[in-house]
């Protein structure tokens, strides 16, 4: 499939202002994007339009279409005037006038409709335009739903850069965004990416941030971007290194008029929905319920679901720099990995993007553990931010931070890659942990269990300065004091604060309605105290937890792992006091038939399943990765 | 879902009224099913159909969970006559018809067990009071968690219960002295058993 470019450049208006620079941003684009060893857009494939009226616009589109039976993507460039009216924005091509905007501009919705009737798979539009209005535009009035709308069956992004003075102040170098985006294609502006390829969002932001601080703040380009059917990369990467994570990009696109095309264009509405939601609310339990819908309709065709969640993935990682939380991108991967999870056995697109998203998650959480630990360094109460909700939620916090680094460990075990920066990471996180936090670092929630598992088991009993013995320890501690049973999981934030009361005021009732039983934490601190040489001690508690009642839930299969009820699989069910009178007790019914139960599972035979199925526990923590423990 | 638009649907509210109807209805079905049995030690599975209590006495047996349903329909012209009694009409059949097919399942799983374990005597032989007598020895009390010894309970057919009331057998002297004669051997038997199991546990001094 083609991948075509229209560069647009007007200078020579017959009512409107006449530019000198819109021609010459126009050339510039179509040489730095058709030519080079960089360029991945043929020449034949290529045209440039100077200074046309609309029925030249109208004829070339015409052209275009009679040509091409399908598209892989289409490059639009636009320089020169452009403007509102009634709402929506409008190309100025040379007979268009001003005061008759909408009745002789090029209204960009009758753009879409071209798009629609291309059958590309996706859209890229690169305004760079001086406005006839002198309005500064914005990303809304291009978004609108009758523009918008019409792009239901295409994947698109925008750069759009615009300012009422652009061609007068800068005649002779080029528009702002037309200078900024040429020196990214050049490598002058690094996009920081590493990758093979680079999309027009990945190229847009930087080039954006170029041109705000060029104007100082004047000016700020617009970018926005949604995949449909994988990832749409423009140009090669200048700056690309070998990096095992660029096999993520290497995956080609789906046909829109594939058997794939149509399961996604057919409910597209859902994924613009999604895609316009704010940041906050991209959080793994928004994302996985639509996303999975679609994984689901694409589950039968083969190499289809890699690369889909691999263009989704490209489309929301770029925003997750703007998310309140700064793991959101470590969540953003994770949550793709474990839609991934059921195709992760017989697909081979799906384990490549589960290897490249691991590969990334690898990479930032080592990136946040040293930001962690450079804030912790700075202030010691760094990792508080709430007052009395933090009585509940930092135990939590840091049980993620250290799950997360746990899985990481894992995920670099899995991939064969060096673990040493995560480690030394790690080391100094625990200094500081054991200094600041050794009091209030684990028991609060079983929504805990998961992630203590993941980061348990991933180190020696003797590392990190004993930061796992102390773990275990205040476990083992929470768990006595409270019946052997924590804040059950996923508790609704409005019930937190009767649970801190009720844990306050030993209130036993008030606790017993918002406790969990049987606890996944204590069969975790049965099963690994022996690791920490706190078997002996345990056991010597256990009549303080005489009655209490454990769980042990394994799944019939890993692959569905990642479903919000896991409908397969048997809870094993233990009580202290019944059969169980040492720690030995639960261990030796582990070896003689929870082991075993995962040793028959053939689905955690493939690396790429164990990925999915930590990352899935770690999403929704209310359920534990015990084939961690199975593998020491 | 509807098809088409409708003219203000309060599909939000409406959601949300619902939601506090179920609220209701599943406390008075609580409530209910605390007054069979079982209702007080409520244990809670994220996961899964089935589970292995490896503390039974068949720790290697994997019993599969049951599922307890009941539809009920409500009538439009009930809505368009504005009977507000349609709500304690529903609430009330949904928990009875629960609560029915729990305390069904319940007295079911109760009468397994007694099969499997041959924990069970003959109803058709001896006077009712010999009956009651054979059952009270069978019986092993249990010890609470607060080291109380729990007297068993007996659930029986509403038939049965009134001829307790009634059977004179019930009342032989002989018989209530033997009665309170297993019961004491029983409460010491339990409390002796709970002791030996609470010496399993290890403390510092072993």
């Amino acid at each position: 499939m083609a991948k075509v470019l229209l560069c647009i450049g007007c200078d020579d208006y017959q009512s409107l202002k006449k530019l000198t620079g819109a021609e010459r941003d126009a050339i510039s684009i179509h040489t730095a994007l058709c030519t080079g060893p960089l360029s991945s857009i043929q020449p034949a494939d290529t045209y440039l339009l100077k200074s046309p009226a609309r029925h030249d616009l109208d004829a070339t589109l015409l052209q275009i279409q009679d040509r091409y039976d399908e598209i892989e993507s289409f490059t639009l460039f636009f320089a020169g005037h452009g403007g509102e009216a009634n709402d929506s924005y409008f190309l100025c091509l040379s007979d268009t006038r001003g005061d008759r905007l909408s009745t002789t501009g090029f209204a960009l919705s009758r753009l879409f409709e071209y798009f629609n009737e291309l059958k590309a798979a996706h859209c890229n539009v690169i305004i760079d335009a001086c406005h006839a209005g002198g309005m500064v535009s914005n990303l809304g009035i291009l978004l609108k739903p009758e523009v918008i709308g019409k792009a239901k069956t295409f994947g698109v992004s925008f750069f759009v850069s615009s300012a009422a003075d652009q061609y007068a102040g800068e005649t002779r170098r080029g528009g702002h965004g037309t200078l900024a985006l040429l020196k990214v294609l050049d490598g002058e502006i690094d996009t920081g990416s590493r990758a093979r390829m680079l999309d027009l969002v990945d190229m847009g932001r930087p080039a954006a941030q170029y041109v705000a601080e060029q104007t100082q703040g004047r000016q700020m380009p617009s970018v926005w971007g949604v995949n449909l059917y994988g990832h749409m990369p423009l140009f090669s990467n200048p700056h690309a290194a070998d990096n095992p994570a660029s096999s993520l990009l290497g995956l080609t696109g789906i046909l829109p008029t594939s058997l794939a095309g149509q399961a996604i264009s057919s409910h597209s509405a859902e994924l613009y929905t999604l895609m316009f939601a704010p940041e906050h609310e991209l959080t793994p339990d928004k994302l996985f319920p639509v996303l999975i819908r679609f994984v689901d309709r694409l589950a039968e065709i083969p190499n289809s679901t890699g690369v889909f969640i691999g263009g989704i993935w490209q489309s929301l990682e770029k925003s997750t720099g703007r998310h309140a939380n700064s793991f959101s991108r470590v969540e953003l991967s994770a949550t793709c990995v474990a839609l991934l999870l059921q195709s992760s056995h017989k697909d081979n697109t799906a384990r490549d993007c589960i290897e490249g998203l691991a590969h990334e998650i690898v990479r930032d959480v080592e990136r946040l553990l040293c930001a962690i630990v450079q804030g912790l360094h700075e202030n010691p109460g760094s990792l508080c931010c709430h007052g009395i909700p933090d009585l509940f939620y930092l135990p939590q916090r840091i049980s993620r931070i250290l799950g997360w680094a746990g899985a990481a460990m894992h995920l670099a075990r899995e991939l064969g890659i060096r673990e040493a920066g995560l480690r030394e990471a790690l080391e100094q996180l625990s200094v500081l942990l054991m200094e600041h936090y050794a009091s209030t670092c684990a028991g609060m929630s079983e929504d805990e269990a998961p992630y203590w598992a993941a980061f348990l088991t991933s180190i020696k009993a003797d590392d990190l300065n004993g930061l796992g013995e102390l773990v275990v320890s205040m476990l083992i501690n929470a768990l006595v004091e409270h019946d052997g049973r924590l804040a059950r999981p996923l508790l609704p934030a409005e019930d937190v604060y009767a649970y801190l009361k009720a844990r306050a005021d030993k209130d036993s009732a008030a606790l017993s309605t918002l406790s969990n039983s049987p606890s996944e934490t204590l069969a975790l601190v049965l099963l690994i105290s022996g690791r920490h040489s706190l078997e002996e001690e345990l056991d010597y508690n256990l009549a303080s937890l005489d009655h209490a009642h454990l769980n042990i839930f394994i799944p019939q299969s890993y692959l569905d792992f990642g479903v919000s009820f896991v409908p397969n699989g048997i809870n094993h069910v233990f009580q202290i006091g019944q059969k169980v009178w040492t720690v030995a007790d639960v261990v030796q019914r582990w070896e003689a038939v929870c082991k075993p139960q995962m040793d028959s599972d053939p689905s955690l035979r493939d690396p790429a399943t164990r990925i999915g199925a930590i990352c899935a526990s770690l999403l929704f923590p209310n359920r534990v990765p015990w084939f961690l423990l199975s593998e020491q | 879902m509807r098809d088409k638009a409708h003219p203000f649907p309060f599909d939000t509210e409406s959601k949300l009224v619902m939601e506090a109807f179920m609220k209701a209805t599943g406390a008075r079905l609580d409530q209910a099913r605390r007054e069979v049995g079982g209702g007080g030690d409520v244990q809670r599975f994220s996961h899964g159909g089935s589970w292995q209590s490896h503390h039974s006495y068949a720790p290697d047996r994997v019993d599969q969970m049951q599922t307890i349903k009941h539809e009920t329909r409500l009538g439009v012209e009930d809505i368009m006559e504005d009977q507000l009694q349609v709500i304690e009409r529903t609430a009330e059949e949904i928990s009875s018809s629960m609560a029915d097919s729990y305390a069904k399942a319940f007295y079911q799983m109760l009468s397994n067990t007694c099969e499997e374990s041959g924990n069970v005597i003959d109803g058709s032989a001896g006077s009712l009071g010999e009956q009651m007598l054979k059952a009270i020895e069978q019986v092993e009390y249990s010890v609470d968690r607060n080291g109380q010894v729990s007297l068993p309970e007996f659930r029986m057919h509403p038939d049965l219960a009134k001829r307790l009331h009634s059977d004179p057998s019930l009342r032989d002297p002989v018989l209530l002295a033997k009665a309170e004669e297993i019961k004491a051997l029983k409460t010491a038997q339990a409390l002796a058993e709970e002791a030996s199991r609470k010496s399993k546990f290890r403390c510092r001094e072993q």
